[in-house]
């Protein structure tokens, strides 16, 4: 008797098109993959290329042309068009792989990602960046009743043209319940919770940076609004080659033609990104 | 004497401001609107007594003080590595 032959099936992440044998939290398309995701075993060999400081148990390693990623949950061997998945746990690595995995995807495929909430109206895209916590996701859900729609949450993908590019079609929230709003919770200890999404990349209008170190919502220009960008990379470490550089010059140009504000943690609200789109609005 | 920035130097002008980006170390720095001068002439090959001739003409900054900031900004660069003696 022969084993069942495993069929992949096909999801869209960040505009790539990916076959995995994964249960992913995502609609299913069809189309080409780009991306194949294979369970396997993922083995660390060498020196760690980078690891987090205790207590969080995470570490890279580089294997070949891929990056190890290691995590007590699960392991991923990630390469530009391969990703391979070691865990006991199906749906925890499912959570994983977006948008934490995929970060290291975008890098092997030469894209730097940021860490931060994309809402949109009227073609035009207000972005919120921040660490866990900050309150990017709770900005993002206070627009949803405004007209505006979720493009992507938590990993910030821009396009060549500095558009952001639609991400999975939900919201990472807390799993306080003080939202009111029902969903699923991922492996990241967020609830996450079905949005409607956007079909297309959206031009920037403005970026808002949340961080202590603003005491009210200010603009910033020049190194200041750089500085504060780079801050935001979505992984600290650097995996690949030519990343600084990539990094670099995307905090550049996103500062040189995109209105960029550092606020407080938590202190964003409808009106402010409201006013944020309609005084930068090209 | 003459400097250049080392090809691992990376620097992109943003508003009024230059940002460097250092590869080999993976660091960032900034210079405000005088320091973009002085390293745009620095690095096009000027001397620091004509970077700083530049700063005064362009701003309302006295000779002098301009010639005594420019040095101390080119042995900062140095320092730093983002800066080496042209031909090094």
């Amino acid at each position: 008797m022969s084993n069942p032959v495993k069929t992949p099936t096909l999801y869209r992440i960040f505009n790539l098109c990916v076959a995995s044998d994964l249960a992913l939290p995502l609609p299913v398309i069809e189309g080409e993959p780009v991306v194949e995701i294979v369970e396997g075993a993922v083995t660390p060999r060498g020196a760690a290329l980078w690891r987090a400081e205790p207590p969080f148990a995470f570490a890279c390693f580089r294997d070949d042309d891929a990056i190890v990623l290691d995590w007590p949950e699960a392991r991923f061997r990630v390469a530009a068009t391969r990703v391979v998945v070691d865990a006991s746990d199906r749906i925890v690595a499912a959570g994983m792989l977006v948008p934490a995995v995929w970060s290291v995807v975008m890098a092997a495929r030469g894209v730097e990602s940021l860490h931060g909430c994309a809402v949109a109206r009227a073609g035009r895209a207000v972005a919120v960046l921040g660490a866990s916590g900050a309150g990017k996701s709770s900005a993002g859900l206070a627009m949803l009743d405004r007209d505006w729609h979720v493009v992507t949450d938590d990993l910030l993908v821009l396009d060549d043209a500095g558009r952001a590019v639609p991400g999975p079609p939900f919201l990472r929230l807390c799993t306080n319940g003080e939202h009111g709003r029902a969903g699923e919770p991922d492996a990241g200890g967020k609830l996450r919770v079905a949005t409607p999404g956007v079909p297309a990349p959206v031009p920037l209008t403005g970026m808002v940076i949340l961080h202590d170190d603003y005491t009210e919502c200010v603009r910033l220009r020049g190194s200041a609004a750089v500085a504060a960008l780079l801050d935001q990379v979505y992984a600290p470490m650097v995996t690949h080659a030519d990343q600084s550089r990539r990094r670099f010059e995307l905090a550049v140009d996103l500062a040189a033609r995109t209105a960029v504000f550092g606020a407080p943690p938590r202190s964003l609200t409808p009106e402010t990104i409201e006013r944020i789109a309609q005084e930068n609005a090209a | 004497m003459t400097y250049q920035a080392p090809t691992h130097i990376h620097s992109r002008a943003v508003h009024d401001e230059l940002v460097l980006l250092d590869a080999r170390q993976d660091a960032y720095f900034g210079l405000n609107p005088t320091g973009a001068v002085a390293w745009s002439a620095l690095t096009a090959g000027r001397s620091p007594e004509a970077a700083a001739a530049e700063i005064s003409a362009q701003f309302d900054v006295a000779p002098e003080v301009a010639r005594i900031d420019v040095a101390a900004l080119v042995d900062q660069l140095v320092a730093r590595g983002l800066l080496e003696p042209a031909g090094a």
